[in-house]
């Protein structure tokens, strides 16, 4: 849906890296916002506040927030019954293939509040774990 | 594995049944969390109505909405064909 929207393959696998340098100044507004949404305890500044109005108004902002809010609704839901993949996305059958070894097995399980394996395998749209990309670095 | 079995179309609301046609022409399968939701009807028409009042009139690009929501949830959504 992400390339639907015109974001290149690229743009979406940087989403997951520190490397920011694809995106343009209000592309990295976003994922701020995202990543300051997702955090727990959740937590909009008023700095990042200020940058991000100067770029959308107030209304735009509700549809934005709301989009991600209802994102991270969707993504929490499905932690309590464990969802896992369905297998829509290819990094998800490679990180299959690689399933003893996956590649974020660095990040402490408790930041991710699940296994390694399930982290990894959950590359498609809904049982995908809140994490906060923060986490990850 | 979930926790918990989702519905199949035979089992699920009559009036939830046309949504199994829309999983499988978007995504070409039956997605497990919809699945799991068809067991609360409410869930599924809250999503269905989320989606749709966010959508209807859009303000802000597709490109901003999309990339906000793949950036909580690495590695997903981002690499679905």
């Amino acid at each position: 849906m992400g390339r639907k929207a015109g974001l290149s393959d690229d743009k979406l696998r940087a989403v997951l890296s520190d490397d920011r340098t694809s995106f343009n100044d209000t592309e990295r507004l976003v994922i701020e916002l995202a990543d300051a949404m997702t955090d727990t305890p959740a937590n909009v500044s008023d700095d990042l506040y200020a940058r991000l109005r100067k770029q959308f108004s107030e209304e735009q902002l509700m549809q934005l927030g709301a989009q991600i809010a209802f994102e991270n609704y969707r993504a929490r839901w499905n932690r309590i019954f464990n969802v896992e993949s369905d297998n829509l996305s290819r990094r998800s059958q490679t990180n299959r293939k690689n399933h003893d070894q996956p590649e974020c097995a660095d990040v402490s399980p408790a930041l991710r509040r699940i296994s390694p394996v399930q982290f990894c395998n959950s590359a498609i749209l809904p049982p995908v774990p809140v994490i906060s990309r923060r986490h990850l670095r | 594995m979930a926790r918990v079995s989702g519905l199949e179309k035979n089992d699920a609301p009559w009036h939830l049944r046309w949504f199994y046609g829309v999983m499988r022409k978007m995504f070409g399968k039956d997605f497990t969390p919809a699945k799991i939701q068809m067991r609360l009807p409410g869930l599924v028409w809250g999503g269905i109505a989320m989606e749709a009042g966010l959508g209807r009139k859009r303000l802000v690009s597709l490109r901003y909405i999309q990339l906000g929501k793949s950036a909580p949830r690495p590695g997903l959504v981002v690499l679905s064909e």
